[in-house]
């Protein structure tokens, strides 16, 4: 019995060799974008979940939430919430907090600039992670121990044991430390947040110089990690913490006016298995992904897997008629209709599993070229081998078994009398409407992702070409270090690079668009007490910086050396005693209820000068107004901002090239002066186009992605069709040679296939485009400069399907209608 | 009405030439009913293909109400059957899917005749073959007889000058058969030519003239008193 069925099931799948291939090849198809998919979106939502006790670790969250600003979301801490809240709540087993600074780090001659995660000691007690080598009570315990990763110990020593090993490292503040290797870490995986590779602890007399990174409730330099007590509830901290703000956050006077600080200040937890998803933007973790994209992504496997199987159940179906013989046969020799159902599954199961065997060869085979453009390292190994058997047996019964069960139960259904004696199929009214029906879901798919895929990529890539308010060409950007120390230095590397042939201009900044985070200063308008502080980014840049970047004067002027007023280098005692001049963005207008750039020119300010609580305040003279720079991405809000000239602030220094051709040579010229005047830093440059394009590189290698697995499920889709166009056309030949002989022209068969086809789809067009707009508007909601939803998108992609499927029952239409209809009649 | 000289066809497959129809000359006059008949695969389908223009011929001439068609191209010749011709098929060859209306009226669809018109020539036709109260059924609910009979309506709802009848009795039982002869008959009487392939004598008796048919060539011509 058995073997008669797995005879006959293979025997059809042969002898129809085009639906097989069809079936196989769309089942392939979406089966391993399905894979691919999974893959992805596995990764993405398990990051860090394989720490021990992550379910118990949560980072602690800033937003700063300012009347009259869009609220700051920082990804971490400000340093003294630590202390605080583990007096606070005994439900806090254990704390750390991570901060990254970037050392140098040198091995004989050689120097190195390593992204270091600075911790305090209790990192282990919070993060139970293994030693590959060294003791973890001892590791943090010495001030200058130093962890490393697998792969650091190899870059710092080859073969030599790490263990004990020295390794000299200079801060940015200038202490020089040795550190001695204390013990040994595996490398983070693909999917952490984490991806440091040196790791020493804090120590806090390091930060005196420094008190706003471990010491200011209003700056974010890290991230606290809280590990709670065994069945303990994040909610009950959560729900406290307003509270514990306002207890623990002290209030600061500036210039003689109080504010609650605690009213701007929200902390929020986050479990550790969010934090790529949910998580801010921080300084210690990898940049997080936006979860919709992954939700996207997981919605599009869902899509194809449904379509694959749409197909499956459409072909069968379609092809009842082929099968009616064989159902009424068996039938009539006793078979009973659950054998028959059993029958027909056990096909579809096995044309699923070769499917599927076929699908894992072909991510395979794929697996390169996507980790290449999602910049991941996924892999089939990723998943176990108890989890694929799980994965095939879900993909098996998904497809296999739904999408086969209507066919089986269609079939088994013939009644073997009327096939036998009509000697004709029984061509059943109700199998065809479902087949129309589900070719709308399909088309509705697929119209569906094919606009979301062009408003997607339409935003991306417009958000790549959307004006950033400077000139990004030809800027060389040399990453000079901060600090008073290598004042010096920087001054000789801008004049030295000044010279170089093909440098047009150099100028010196703190930051440059697209570094992340801002300093803000609180402003006061003259006879005008504000209830609450008017926050202002404050960057400091030299005087031809707008020049050089080319960012268009509203009113006023640059800065200009000559005019002594427009430097505000100097010790906080004299900025209070001095003043200075400064120049405001329009985005700051607004704060400072000046209505038009010229209003601003010659207006006085206070602004806040010096760290700590109290604060002293200088008079600050507004000489120019320019257009908003885009610091950061297209997702967020131009900062209202004010430059001043600080040289002791100085870290950057960029190079107006006056051409592209000469770019290498210049970078070449600027590391050789930089060897000579800094051999013992290492030097490091970055294209400001270049930067750019990578802030929305993830967010294009999703658009890739998604437009590729849309492109996928269109095209399995239309494997559909073409099958179930075949299968019309073959239906209808009679018909065809009925009408043929009637008078009709070949154009007129065509075009009654093709409209037999149309029909569905302009249904489907109906269907998607209220779908796709409310989905796409929201998506497009966040970001700040966005495209418009065009109705042209939606017409473009509704013709686009139809022209789809014009061309894929065209053929067949075609070849139908000039075929002989003679033959079509001669014979029943 | 038409006119076949010399007329000869044959069929190639791989190495084997089939010939279906060997020299074949037959006249016929407008008002005319003639019975082909002979044994199976004596060419009898493939000349009333032939003079039906599904189909056209290896050598010789063919005239069509004087013109000269036997070199005519698909287009054409659809063009001149949809005017001239209507078709019986031993298997009816309804659409399924069409109602009884609309599979009559289906003849004139390719024809630009105007809705209105459209539908009082089938309702008329209908009237005249009797199947007029099975109108909106379709034709599987209807009996053999009533299917041939739809199928007589769609052949004459264009008004053809010419009918060609392949066995049109074959399905059908000896008193449906007779019905269709009937009608058949009746509109020979108002002045259609017909021309009808048959294996019943008796259905051949209600004809005018009998061509009898063996491998390709006519045998003889039996000329009946009307």
């Amino acid at each position: 019995m058995f073997k008669s069925y797995f005879t006959v099931a293979v025997r059809n799948l042969i002898e129809n060799r085009l639906y097989t291939a069809i079936n196989i090849f769309g089942l392939v198809v979406g089966l391993a974008s399905c894979i691919l998919i999974l893959l992805y979106v596995r990764h993405e939502v398990s990051y860090d979940s394989w720490i021990p006790d992550a379910d118990r670790i949560h980072l602690v969250q800033t937003r700063f939430q300012i009347p009259g600003r869009e609220p700051i979301m920082a990804g971490g801490t400000p340093g003294p919430a630590m202390a605080a809240l583990t007096k606070d709540f005994n439900e806090i087993e254990s704390a750390v907090r991570l901060t990254r600074q970037s050392l140098v780090l040198a091995r004989g001659a050689d120097v190195f600039r390593e992204d270091v995660i600075l911790a305090d000691p209790t990192f282990f007690d919070v993060f139970d992670l293994p030693l590959v080598n060294g003791n973890r009570e001892t590791a943090l315990a010495d001030v200058s121990s130093v962890l490393l990763s697998e792969k650091a110990a190899r870059k710092y020593f080859g073969d030599t044991p790490p263990l004990g090993q020295v390794l000299p490292m200079t801060f940015n503040s200038g202490l020089r430390r040795d550190y001695r290797v204390a013990g040994v870490f595996k490398d983070f995986p693909t999917n952490s947040n984490f991806e440091f590779t040196v790791l020493v602890p804090i120590n806090p007399s390091d930060f005196e110089k420094q008190p706003w990174v471990l010491e200011s409730w209003t700056s974010v330099n890290g991230g606290l990690f809280l590990k709670l007590k065994q069945g303990a509830d994040a909610a009950v901290i959560s729900k406290e913490l307003p509270e514990f703000e306002r207890r623990n956050i002290p209030n600061q006077s500036i210039g003689g006016q109080d504010f609650a600080t605690s009213d701007f200040i929200e902390l929020g937890l986050l479990n550790l298995e969010d934090v790529h998803l949910h998580g801010w933007q921080s300084s210690i973790s990898k940049a997080p992904t936006d979860e919709r994209i992954v939700t996207a992504f997981a919605v599009v496997a869902g899509m194809i897997l449904l379509i694959a199987g749409i197909n499956f159940t459409n072909l069968a179906t379609a092809r009842a008629s082929q099968r009616a013989r064989e159902v009424a046969l068996r039938k009539a020799l006793g078979a009973r209709r659950a054998q028959l159902v059993f029958q027909f599954l056990g096909e579809s199961v096995l044309l699923t599993a070769i499917a599927f065997i076929l699908a894992l060869g072909l991510v395979y085979m794929s697996l390169p070229l996507y980790n290449t453009i999602l910049q991941r390292e996924l892999g089939l190994g990723m998943l176990a081998g108890t989890e694929l058997v799980a994965l095939m047996i879900t993909f098996i019964v998904a497809v296999g078994l739904v999408a086969g069960l209507y066919p089986a139960l269609y079939l088994s259904r013939f009644l073997p009398a009327r096939i036998l004696k009509a000697n004709k199929s029984a061509a059943a009214e109700g199998s065809g409407r479902l087949r129309m029906a589900l070719v709308i879901v399909q088309f509705a798919i697929s119209i569906g992702l094919l606009i979301c895929t062009t408003v997607i990529y339409s935003q991306t890539i417009y958000a790549r070409s959307i004006d950033v308010g400077f000139d990004r060409t030809n800027l060389l950007v040399v990453r000079a270090p901060f600090g008073d120390q290598h004042g010096t230095l920087r001054s000789s590397l801008a004049s030295e690079a000044a010279k170089l042939p093909g440098v047009m201009a150099v100028t010196l900044s703190d930051n440059v668009p697209t570094d992340p985070g801002s300093n803000n200063n609180i402003f006061e308008i003259p006879g005008k007490p504000s209830p609450s502080p008017i926050l202002i980014a404050q960057r400091t840049v030299d005087y031809n910086f707008f020049e050089t970047y080319r960012v268009p004067l509203l009113a006023g002027r640059y800065f200009q050396n000559d005019r002594g007023g427009d430097d505000f280098t100097g010790s906080d005692e004299d900025k209070v005693a001095r003043g200075g001049n400064i120049i405001l963005n329009e985005s700051a207008l607004e704060s400072l209820d000046l209505r038009t750039p010229e209003d601003a020119i010659g207006k006085t300010f206070y602004i806040a000068v010096g760290d700590g609580e109290d604060q002293s305040q200088s008079a600050v003279t507004v000489v120019g107004v320019v257009a908003d720079v885009t610091y950061m991405s297209v997702r967020d809000f131009n900062e209202p901002t004010f430059y001043q000239r600080d040289e002791q602030r100085f870290g950057n220094i960029t190079l107006k090239l006056s051409s592209a051709s000469f770019s290498a040579t210049i970078n070449a010229e600027m590391e050789r002066l930089w060897r000579e005047l800094a051999p013992t830093l290492p030097y490091r440059s970055e294209f400001m186009e270049v930067l750019i394009e990578e802030q929305y590189r993830a967010e294009e290698a999703a658009a890739t992605m998604f437009g590729a697995f849309s492109v996928l499920a269109i095209v399995i889709g239309c494997l559909g069709l073409y099958g179930l166009a075949l299968f019309s056309a073959e239906r209808r030949t009679k018909e065809i040679g009925i009408r043929k002989v009637l008078g009709a022209r070949v154009r007129d068969i065509v075009r009654l296939l093709v409209m037999e086809f149309s029909k569905p789809v302009l249904i489907a067009n109906l269907i998607a485009w209220p779908v796709a707009w409310l989905f796409m508007r929201d998506w497009l909601d966040a970001f700040q400069q966005r495209i418009d939803l065009s109705p042209v998108i939606f017409v473009a992609a509704g013709l686009a399907a139809l022209g789809i499927a014009w061309v894929t029952v065209g053929s067949h239409a075609l070849r139908a209608a000039r075929e002989n209809p003679i033959r079509a009649l001669r014979y029943e | 009405m038409l006119s076949v000289q010399n007329l000869s066809k044959s069929f190639r497959t791989d190495e084997i030439e089939t010939i279906a129809l060997a020299s074949v000359n037959i006249e016929i006059e407008m008002g005319d009913f003639v019975a082909v008949m002979g044994p199976s695969g004596c060419g009898k389908s493939t000349l009333l293909n032939i003079i039906g223009m599904l189909d056209t011929p290896t050598s010789g001439s063919y005239r069509f109400k004087g013109e000269e068609i036997s070199q005519y191209g698909e287009n054409k010749l659809a063009d001149l059957r949809k005017r001239n011709i209507g078709f019986i098929f031993q298997s009816f060859n309804l659409i399924d899917e069409l109602s009884v209306f609309e599979n009559v009226e289906l003849a004139l669809l390719y024809h630009d005749v105007p809705a209105r018109a459209r539908r009082e020539r089938v309702l008329d036709v209908m009237e005249k073959v009797g199947i007029s109260h099975r109108a909106q059924h379709r034709p599987a609910q209807l009996s053999g007889g009533q299917q041939q009979r739809v199928a007589v309506a769609r052949a004459v709802v264009a008004n053809p000058a010419l009918i060609l009848a392949d066995e049109p009795t074959g399905n059908l039982d000896s008193q449906h058969g007779a019905e269709v002869m009937e009608l058949l008959k009746q509109l020979n009487n108002e002045g259609t030519t017909v021309v009808m392939v048959t294996h019943s004598r008796t259905d051949a008796g209600h004809a005018k003239r009998v061509l009898n048919l063996l491998d390709g060539h006519v045998m003889a011509e039996g000329l009946r008193a009307a």
